[in-house]
Parts: C-alpha cells; structure tokens; sequence
C-alpha cells in the first residue's frame, strides 16, 4: 500500500511494527550513565506493556517516575520535564524548543514548579524523547510519581537585594543528591520542596511545601530556617517550623531523614491522606521532629552532603556578559517605562536588572524559544530561569541594553507589560487535559488575559493583586494564595449543567504563602471576569489606604459585606434565558451532561436542588461562625451542610426524607461504593460524625470547614453527573 | 533511488498552505470548526477515533494557534510568522516513497483547506491569493536542514510542487534557518485557486 492510494481523510496507519516505538538508543550511547541506565529499564518495560507482560498498575507507576502522564484524552500523554530551580542553559532551550516541535503541539509549557511541560505526546515516542532531553544532561526521572518532585526555588537568588546568600548552590544540591536516592525511592505519594533566599518574599513560596528551606546568617555562619509539612491540596496546610536555623552542612542529612520519616509513617492505604502534612498532623511537629531526630544517627556518613554544594556552585556561576552600565529611564518611550515598572527588577549586582518576560498561561512556542535564545545570546551569559510564576527570567542584563532588548522582545510577543502582577493568572491545566479537571481554568484565564490586555490600565491602580486559578479543589493552580482565587465546579440547574467557579479569597503570596483564602460563594465561569472588576473597583475605591493590602482589605470589611457587593454576579440564569453560561469559556460545546426534560422526575429534581442549596447556605453560615469564632457553631453548620447534601443526593435514589435510614451508611452504598463520590470526601462526613468539636484545635476547625466545603461541592459535581 | 545514501524514516512532514489574513482576522470560530470536525471525522470512521481532540493555543502570539489532535496527524489553524495557514503535521504511519509522502500529505493539507473555508463559520475573507506552500520535515535527528537532507528531499519536495502547482509555474525558496526545519516554501507566480492546485 502507497500513501497515493489513501483515503485523504483517513489518514494511514498500521506501519512500523508490531508497536512503533522510537528509540534512538544507539545514537544516544554517550549521555550520562545514570540517565542511560534508567531510559533501558523505561524502554524495556514499555515495550513488554505493548506485549502485554506488564501489569497496567505496574507500568503506570514506572512510567510516572519518567515523568509520563496520562490525560484526559486517551491516546495522549503529558510529559512532565524536571528543571531543577528552572534553570536551563541556552543549548537545553533550543533542545526543548526542538522536541515541542516533534512530539508535542510546538508548545512548551512552564509550570507553578518551573517543569516544563509538553502535551499530546504519542506514548511510542517517549523513550526516542527522553534520550534527546538525556543528550543535552536533563531527566524525566521523579517528575511524577510518588517521590521528591521538581526542587524550586527563587528565580532571583544570587540577584535579590533581600536575600541572605544565593540559594542556587544549596537547591540543586538537595535535586541531585535526592534524586535516585534510595530513601527517596518508597513515598506513598509525592513530595515537593523549594528553597527560598528569605522570608518575607512570595517568590520560594516555602509555606506551601512538604520542605521548605529559608536562607539565613546566624553568628556569621550560612544555615537555614526549615518549615515542613505544608501543602496546598484540596485542604491547604501551613508549613511549620521544624528549626529556626540549621547550619547548611546539616541540610541533606535532615533532608534524607525527613524522607526516611515519610517512608515509615506516610498513609499508605487512603491516597487523599497520604501526604507528609498527614504525617506531621497525625504525630503532631514534636513527634516527628523526635522521629527525624532519630533517623540522623542511623545515616552513613555521605560525602556528598557537603561536597555537593561545592560541586554545584563551580558548575553554576552567576556572571554578566557585559560590564555594568546605567539608564535614564525617564528618557525612554512610554511603552517601554510601562514595562520596566513591572518586569524589569534591579539586581544587587549594580548596574544590572532581571528582566521578566511574562508568558499568558505559561506558553512558549517553540518559535519564541528559538528566537528568544538567538536574542539571549546577545545579553545574557548564564542562560535562563523559568519561574514559579510560569514566567522565564533573563539575568544580569546591563542595564544600558535594556531598551534595546525591550524593542527586539516586542516583535516576539514577549515584551508584555504587567508581570507578577494582576494580569499574569496563574491556571492550572484543568479541563484541557487533567482528569480530574472540573471546569476548563485554561479557558477561564485565556479569557481573562483577553480582558486585561484590552484594558490593563485600569487596573494599574491594583496591578499588585493575583489571580490564581484550578480547575477542581486540588489547588495545582494555587488559587488558596491568591488574592482572588478560584476553583472549578459545577452547577446543575433543571436538565443543565453549567460550570462554575468558586471565589477563593483572602490569600497571599507575601512571606513565602503565609494565609490561605476562604471559599465565598460561585459564579458562572463567564461571570468571573465581573467580580475581578468589581472587587478590583471596590478595593480601589474604598481601601483605608495605599497601604491596606487586598487581603487586609477583605478582612476589614467582612465575608457578609464582601458577598454583598457580588450577590447580582452570582446569579445563574436558565439555560432558556442565557445558553452560553453551559458552555465553558472558549469551549466549542455544551458543558456536562444534558439529561433531557418531560421527566415525571421533576419533582425529585427540585427537591434536590432545594436541598443542595440549603447546604451552600449551611457552609456560607459554618464560615461565618468560624470568624466570629463560634467553634461550635461552625463545626455544626459545617457538619449539617454536609448531612443536607448526602440526603440531597439519595433523594434522587427515591429515598424520601421521611424514611428512617442510617444516613452515613446508605450514602457511602448508594454513592460512595459505587463510585459515584469520590470516597475521600465522603470521609469528612464520616469523620465530623464521631468529632467532639471542643477537642479540635483551631486548624482542625478550620479544615472541617473546608472539608465540608469540598463535600457540598463535590456533590453538586456527582449530581451534575446524574 | 532517491533516498541511498539517507537511512531516515521521511514521517514528520510539515505542510502549510497560507491564506490572506483579513483585517481583525479572530481564528476563534474555529475552535467551534475543528471540534465538529473531530465529532464527524470520528463517527465517521467508528470504531476507530483518529482524532483525539481539539487544542486551542490562540493566547500565544505567532503560535501554532487551534490545533486538531490526531493518531496520525495534527491539522490547526496555524498563526505562525503572523500569518494564518492551514498546516498538517504527520507524526508516524506514512507509508511509499518520499514523492508520495508528500505528495498524500499536499493533498491532505488542500483538502482541508478546502473543507475549512467552505465552512459557513469560517471568518469571511479567509482565502489564498496566490497559491503559496511549505512542504518541510519536522524532524532534527534524521532530516536536519544540510547537504545530506537537501541531497535526499529537494527532488520529492519539487517534484511535489511541479505536480501541484505546474513546472516553471512558481517560485520556491528553502526556509531560513531561524525555522530550524528543513524545507521550501513554493509560490505560484499568478494568483491561483485552489481549486487548481494538481491539475484541478
Ligand atoms: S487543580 Fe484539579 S484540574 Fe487543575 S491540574 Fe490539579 S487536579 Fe487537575
């Protein structure tokens, strides 16, 4: 069979063997032993997963220790690529830029972690991929998975005026030694950590980490703060402190202990409870600080715990391409002053700025990349840092070359102004190609960045507020240190089902991620750009001040005030009346599932929309007892929201309400058993049914709300799906 | 034979047939287009699904703008360059010599086209003038731009381009070297519909 002979539409296909895999391994032989050894045992097991002797389960963990995940759409995979601090040289970008092209959609995606990210990747070229990202010295190895994810840290250390010492060293130092390591290797679920060169800053965001190291100077001697413990999850948890300063030599040791800790105690039977900050929660800090302690004498000595950081430092130098200059900037254009106040940050290092090139949604096309590499090569000697913001920085920029640079950025589309500010959204990749995406957080912030690029002065007055979107609870989009956060959902309502947001407020990034945001009610996803205008307006036009942040502001005025101002916004109109709030934004279909109408089963509908209802009241009064600090008050409503939504949903199984029936029990048959609910929200129900809330402290409290939070949500979501 | 000296598997061809950008050109409608598409072409050929889905990356300036997600194959609205083209990239499968890969994946790329602007839904305006083609590989381990590739692919690239668009009827440059892909762009030397392309 020829090509010529095909039908144009569809396309040919059953050529090159048994399973088409492309390898390359002999034109890869010289790459880094370690990375050669783990690419044969990936290659070797995917081609027995195409011969079938291999357990899907057991390939399925393999293939997510090389950083390939699955999507939504079948067929397809995500591959996640670990970039150590976000640092690349200028030869891995074009690498990257050249293998978007080839595997991927011409897209590199930067995450919250600085991976990158490349999506609908056929599985078969994989290993063919993973040998040329091995080629120019990076790994897939731990980017997924159940192991020490991504090590991230701040994009300006060894730059930042208000750093304690560069972090660089010390970073990619834990990557490496961490990496393979066989304390590292039996997790019962992923562990993330991030370095950060001070406290006050958002850029290391610590407070949200399994570890988190804060650089610090004691008594002349470089060392750091560790938090552990922290997450963002569908259940946010504040890192705690586990010292206030360790001497830098101890930092891998304790490192590998706290690895050895999780391995020992991590749940390993309740996925949703297996997460470090479970850990610290179940033994409370002293305890696992007394168990970290008691793993440290069992280590052997490793020379590499304070060789490593030697070794790091040589590879990594921070250095200049040309000698410092100065700029007028008054001088220059407009445009160009517009962009300097928000992406350009003067470096300690005088004469010298980072400049930020501020990427919507975190895209680079493979073009860009290309170009911006010919372009860095002018500037810049040390290559790139992509940042937790889903941004890329370049250092050390003379600050005379700064205009010049601007103009060359412009034509590439990567001289937006505004970085780090309100209109840089954060989104994770939701409904676009996570599974377990809700609402399209893709959609949401393409239609957002539409917004501010048409009237982005208008909030030049509140540019320091950030939006942070996910598409589900599970906060990848870190809508919980947000200014203005939001999660996915969604909303039945009579044969409809229309995606929705949560607004998440009251969060920052400021001090590493220090409070997280509280839940405050829904709205249409196409009725989110109206609350950012109005709670940008009405922040700018009654703060007490300058000073008064967001966060302080909404705290001020109070969650009742605050649901006031958006009540009209958080209408959501009939299907008859507005068709285009069931449709996601930028989605080409109708969102969920349209069950038809002329059921004798109105009835039963309305009874479950009532009682649903009833329950997003019941939360709405657990958050305000919470801040009045009514303990019981909340732990009740909270729990009774909870009760509500369960019997919502068995109504719509023909159990009326006036049936004598163990809630708890038919609910976790009816739902639960089968597969209807996601159980680990079911256990928050389970688990407010035998709480005493005076024995709980005021975190526990806190998260009984939010697990509430998540339940009624979620069953808002199981009946959508009905 | 062609390809003697040249071992490579010729699958990763890149095809872009560019069209006239009309003024406040918007590519949304066709995130409406490429997903009906997926939706029909998939019923169509039950059970097997050569689409997977639809990607919209229209925030990225220049970028490869709303792509259609296939087995095989990915076709998109392409915003490369600031241009608008409709481009085909294989991914695997093609089979025959390398005259005949590109020449099914020309034809390919013209058809849809061709199912593109007939859409009722398709921005007005949206339309080639000249009839202007990239053929390329998209392919850096085993068709890098260099003597060894121009030795095999120039005479299937041309001899694609004759067929479709008539000996000595067009113009052809290679591509610069910041695409970073081997390949020509040929352009008529008179406006042409599409319609003429390979003979009518
Ligand atoms: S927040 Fe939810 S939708 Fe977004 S990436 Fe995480 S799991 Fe997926």
């Amino acid at each position: 069979m020829t090509t010529a002979s095909l039908d144009l539409f569809a396309p040919p296909s059953g050529s090159n063997g048994t399973t088409g895999i492309r390898s390359s391994a002999a034109r890869f032989a010289d790459i880094d032993p370690a990375m050669k050894a783990d690419l044969e045992v990936y290659e070797a097991q995917l081609r027995r997963m195409f011969e079938g002797k291999v357990p899907d389960g057991v390939f399925l963990e393999l293939r997510l220790r090389y950083g390939v995940y699955g999507q939504r759409q079948d067929g397809v995979q995500m591959i996640r690529v670990k970039i150590p601090l976000g640092l690349l040289t200028l030869e891995q970008c074009i690498a990257l830029a050249d293998l978007a092209d080839e595997y991927a959609d011409g897209i590199s995606h930067v995450t919250t972690r600085q991976d990158i990210q490349y999506h609908n990747v056929d599985i078969r070229d994989t290993p063919e991929l993973l040998r040329r990202l091995a080629h120019v010295g990076i790994t897939t190895r731990e980017a997924c998975g159940n192991a020490v994810r991504n090590v991230t840290g701040c994009p300006l250390a060894g730059v930042c005026t208000g750093e304690s010492f560069d972090i660089t060293p010390y970073a990619n130092a834990t990557a490496q030694f961490l990496l393979r390591h066989p304390d590292t290797q039996d997790f019962g679920r992923k562990f993330k950590i991030a370095f950060s060169g001070c406290a006050s800053n958002p850029c290391g965001l610590t407070g949200i980490h399994d570890i988190g190291a804060i650089a610090r100077i004691q008594d002349g001697k470089r060392g750091f703060k560790v938090v552990i413990g922290g997450g963002l999850g569908s259940v946010p948890h504040q890192a705690k402190v586990l010292y206030e300063f360790l001497e830098a030599d101890q930092l891998l040791p304790v490192c590998q202990a706290i690895s050895r800790v999780f391995a020992l105690h991590g749940n390993r039977k309740v996925r949703s409870k297996a997460r470090f900050k479970f850990v610290v929660e179940k033994l409370g800090l002293n305890k696992t600080r007394e168990s970290i302690e008691a793993e440290l004498p069992k280590l052997p000595h490793d020379a590499r715990w304070t060789e490593e950081f030697v070794t790091q430092e040589a590879l990594l130098p921070a250095e200049a391409l040309k000698p410092p200059s100065t700029l007028d900037v008054g001088a220059q254009s407009p445009a160009f002053q517009r962009w300097y106040r928000t992406n350009v940050i003067p470096q300690k290092q005088a004469g010298y700025g980072t400049v930020q090139l501020f990427l919507p949604l975190g895209d680079i096309s493979s073009d860009q990349l290309r170009a911006l590499v010919a372009l860095a090569r002018g500037y810049v000697k040390e290559g790139i840092r992509l940042t937790v913001e889903q941004n890329i920085v370049l250092r050390f920029v003379t600050l005379a070359d700064l205009p010049a640079l601007h103009a060359a950025l412009e034509p590439l589309g990567l001289a937006l102004p505004g970085a780090e500010t309100i209109a840089d959204v954060t989104a994770c990749p939701g409904t676009d190609s996570c599974k377990l995406g809700i609402a399209s957080s893709r959609g949401l912030a393409a239609s957002l960045h539409d917004h501010f690029v048409a009237n982005g002065e208008a909030y030049d007055d509140v540019k320091d507020l950030r939006i942070k979107i996910s598409g589900c609870p599970n906060s990848c989009g870190q809508h919980h240190i947000a200014n203005i956060g939001f999660f996915g959902s969604s909303r039945r309502v009579g044969d409809h089902v229309a995606p929705v947001f949560q607004i998440v407020l009251g969060g920052t990034t400021q001090e590493n991620g220090k409070s997280y945001g509280m839940a405050m009610g829904k709205v249409s996803s196409h009725k989110v750009k109206d609350v950012v205008e109005r709670l940008a307006s009405t922040y700018k036009r009654d703060r007490t001040g300058q000073e008064e942040s967001f966060t302080d502001f909404v705290g001020r005025i109070g969650k009742v005030k605050t649901k006031e101002i958006l009540e009209d916004l958080t209408e959501i109109e009939s299907y008859e009346a507005r068709p285009e709030l069931y449709r996601d934004n930028r989605a080409p279909r109708e969102y969920g599932v349209n069950v038809g109408v002329g059921e004798c089963a109105g009835g039963i509908v309305s009874q479950v929309e009532f009682l649903l209802d009833d329950a997003d009241r019941g939360i709405w009064q657990a958050t305000l007892h919470l801040d009045a600090l009514q303990r019981t008050e909340a732990f009740t409503a909270a729990r009774e929201a909870m009760r509500t939504a369960a019997k919502a949903l068995l109504t719509t199984k023909g159990y009326l309400l006036s049936d004598r029936f163990d809630l708890v029990t038919e609910f976790k048959k009816t739902f639960v058993d089968a597969g209807k609910f996601f159980a680990a929200y079911f256990d928050h129900l389970a688990t407010a049914e035998q709480d005493d809330p005076a024995a709980l402290t005021d975190e526990a409290l806190r998260f009984r709300v939010e697990w509430a939070t998540l339940f009624v949500e979620e069953a808002h979501v199981a009946y959508g799906r009905q | 034979m062609q390809q003697s000296e040249h071992s490579g598997d010729l699958q990763r061809i890149q095809v872009k047939v560019f069209l006239e950008r009309p003024v406040g050109f918007s590519g949304d409608p066709f995130i409406a287009i490429l997903d009906r598409w997926r939706a029909e072409d998939n019923a169509a050929a039950a059970p097997a699904q050569p689409w997977i889905d639809f990607v919209d990356y229209a925030h990225v300036k220049d970028g490869p703008g709303i792509l259609l997600v296939g087995r095989e194959l990915q076709l998109s609205l392409d915003l490369g360059d600031g241009r608008v083209a409709i481009t085909l990239r294989g991914r695997r499968d093609l089979l025959g010599t390398d005259t005949e890969r590109f020449t099914w994946a020309l034809r390919r790329a013209l058809a849809t086209t061709n199912r593109a602007l007939a859409d009722a839904t398709c921005p007005p305006g949206l339309a080639p003038s000249h009839l202007e083609l990239e053929l390329s590989v998209n392919d850096r381990l085993d068709f890098a731009p260099g003597p060894e590739t121009e030795a095999r692919l120039r005479g299937p690239i041309h001899a694609t381009f004759d067929a479709c668009l008539g000996a000595g009827a067009y113009t052809s440059i290679a591509l610069p070297a910041a695409a970073a892909r081997y390949g020509y762009v040929a352009r008529s030397l008179a406006p042409r519909a599409l319609s003429t392309a390979f003979g009518g």
